[in-house]
């Protein structure tokens, strides 16, 4: 991939999702890469397959009171609260830069009400250079945001109405505080998503004991981080299952290892989350660790690793 | 980045230095660095620490012991491997002109002030330093820096009280134009009171839980003054970013 030495194992490391092409299963996670631009002096953004977007909404939001952010073992409380430059200020001041990389761009859209979502995917359809949605239904921080994840009807409802406003690549980001995740897939799927998302973060809080206040001013944030991996491979394998579009992996992940335990549970491609706060250069590291992982496994081609995970006898 | 040294400096305190790339090598004062202490079980985030001193080819930072992170990074060697980003954040203003100065710190919110104090003085700026400590083992500015009026919790180090009330004694017998202050909050918002009372410019470097130290996780807001609002529309900044050093007028402590 990166060229140099003429005895590094080739790997092809291209993945389809959809009409969509990307150069590696590797994406920037939603509201763990801002606007693209943060980290482009640490890490070029288009080393990426692909990048989704801070949550957008139609107004500008500052977000909710803090503090907003915490650190638990083995990962991190958030309640952000989409916090974002609204859909005018993101299309003046934020996609020129997008639109400059040589990646796959995909906008996250949230909403309170499926007309928030509509409005700003019919802003965006004018604009280009934009590969796709990922439609946060799942986002657990904001009172009122909860709806639309977390029963398959109106997840399903949603999706039929953005489908009926795009062509474009049409991904929904699954929440796992639900009773049966696969439904909701399933649900999605059957009103034309391209392809599903998992996990967002869980439902988390942590307390003080010496303030016996909740450590988060919302009291309940997502959980992410580490932690979460197990939780989301299981998921990431059911839904593998029950559904037929591509799955993109979510949770925890910190390194090639779990790169390739993802797609060996069912996944096309993996977004890269948390691991940005502590490690902006993480993917540089995955990229050739995967080599190594392909070359071990006599493996040329990544997309090989997708749902080969084997049964016990 | 290599570890140059890691030295104990004061009670708990230590001063730890490594070998810098060019673009650390331009840091400026109040500007961070974060470092990830234990790659990614616990403690999970990096841990940000404001610069002291810059010098050649390395870069100091001076913390305390108080939490895990901490420890570990005091069990480093010099010849050790750290994973260093920076330099983070938005410094000190140093537009000086030539303006009469007060720094004001306490405890291990003092360091970024000393880095501030040599950039003063290479310009030749008057200055006053009033440094805070809990006690007299808890003193780690070097000699170098002179004419430093302390205060203490237990009166083991010059006066005993808060190093605000050596603050409010200066402001009697001098015309200031600009405080530069870094420490605990209880602290800063004294300082900022002080200074509104005589109207007198202030900075100060704010500290909070930061996820990323990159301004992308947005987590580590502060609420903005009214009349940063007012300018900008936004509630929060971010003090990974747009901080740590805020002018006192613009943030609400």
């Amino acid at each position: 991939m990166k060229g140099g030495n003429q005895d590094r194992w080739e790997v092809d490391f291209s993945i389809e999702l959809g009409d969509l092409t990307l150069k590696n299963p590797m994406l920037a996670a939603s509201g763990t890469y801002g606007y693209g631009r943060e980290l482009n002096n640490i890490i070029k953004t288009d080393e990426f397959g692909g990048i989704c977007t801070k949550s957008i909404t139609p107004l500008a939001r500052d977000g909710n009171e803090p503090p907003r952010i915490a650190e638990v073992k083995m990962g991190m409380l958030n309640s952000i609260g989409l916090a974002n430059v609204g859909v005018h200020a993101f299309i003046q001041d934020k996609i020129p830069f997008l639109q400059s990389l040589d990646t796959n761009i995909i906008v996250n859209v949230a909403g309170f009400t499926i007309g928030d979502y509509v409005e700003v995917i019919q802003l965006l359809e004018e604009i280009d250079g934009i590969d796709g949605y990922e439609i946060n239904i799942s986002c657990p921080n904001v009172k009122g945001g909860l709806e639309f994840g977390s029963s398959a009807k109106s997840a399903a409802k949603l999706t039929k109405t953005l489908r009926s406003e795009t062509d474009r690549f049409l991904m929904i980001k699954l929440s796992p505080n639900v009773t049966d995740i696969s439904e909701i897939a399933l649900a999605v799927e059957g009103e034309g998503a391209n392809a599903v998302s998992l996990i967002n973060t869980l439902i988390g809080m942590g307390i003080d004991i010496n303030s016996e206040k909740p450590i988060l001013k919302n009291v309940y944030g997502g959980y992410s981080g580490p932690a979460i991996k197990p939780i989301a491979l299981a998921m990431v394998q059911k839904v593998y299952h029950s559904v037929n579009i591509p799955l993109i992996g979510i949770g925890g992940i910190m390194n090639a290892e779990d790169v390739i335990q993802f797609m060996l549970a069912g996944a096309t491609a993996v977004q890269l989350g948390t691991v940005n706060f502590l490690n902006p250069t993480a993917l540089t590291e995955i990229l050739d660790d995967l080599v190594a992982i392909a070359e071990s496994k006599g493996i040329r081609k990544i997309s090989d690793f997708k749902g080969r995970l084997k049964e016990w006898e | 980045m290599r570890v140059l040294s890691n030295e104990k400096i004061a009670l708990n305190i230590y001063s730890l230095t490594f070998e810098s790339t060019a673009l650390l090598l331009e840091s400026l004062p109040g500007q961070f660095v974060n470092i990830n202490v234990d790659g990614e079980d616990s403690p999970f985030f990096r841990r940000p620490f404001s610069i002291a001193d810059v010098s050649q080819d390395s870069v100091e930072i001076i913390y305390e012991v108080i939490g895990a992170g901490t420890w570990i990074l005091s069990t480093m060697a010099a010849g050790d491997s750290i994973d260093i980003i920076g330099p983070l954040g938005e410094g000190y203003d140093l537009n000086f002109s030539g303006s009469k100065s007060i720094l004001i710190g306490g405890g291990v919110g003092i360091p970024p002030l000393m880095f501030l104090y040599n950039k003063m003085k290479e310009q030749g700026i008057e200055l006053q330093f009033l440094a805070g400590f809990k006690s007299v083992a808890h003193n780690y500015i070097p000699r170098r820096i002179t004419n430093v009026q302390y205060s203490s919790d237990d009166g083991s180090l010059g006066t005993k009280g808060y190093v605000t009330d050596l603050l409010t004694e200066s402001l009697l017998n001098n015309e200031v134009k600009h405080i530069y202050a870094c420490g605990p909050e209880p602290m800063l918002r004294k300082v900022i009171e002080i200074a509104d009372e005589n109207e007198i410019r202030c900075s100060v470097s704010v500290e909070k839980v930061f996820g990323c130290g990159t301004g992308i996780c947005m987590g580590c807001v502060i609420e903005n003054s009214l009349k940063r609002f007012t300018e900008t529309g936004r509630k929060y900044s971010l003090v990974c970013m747009e901080g740590p050093v805020f002018d006192s007028g613009d943030v609400n402590l």
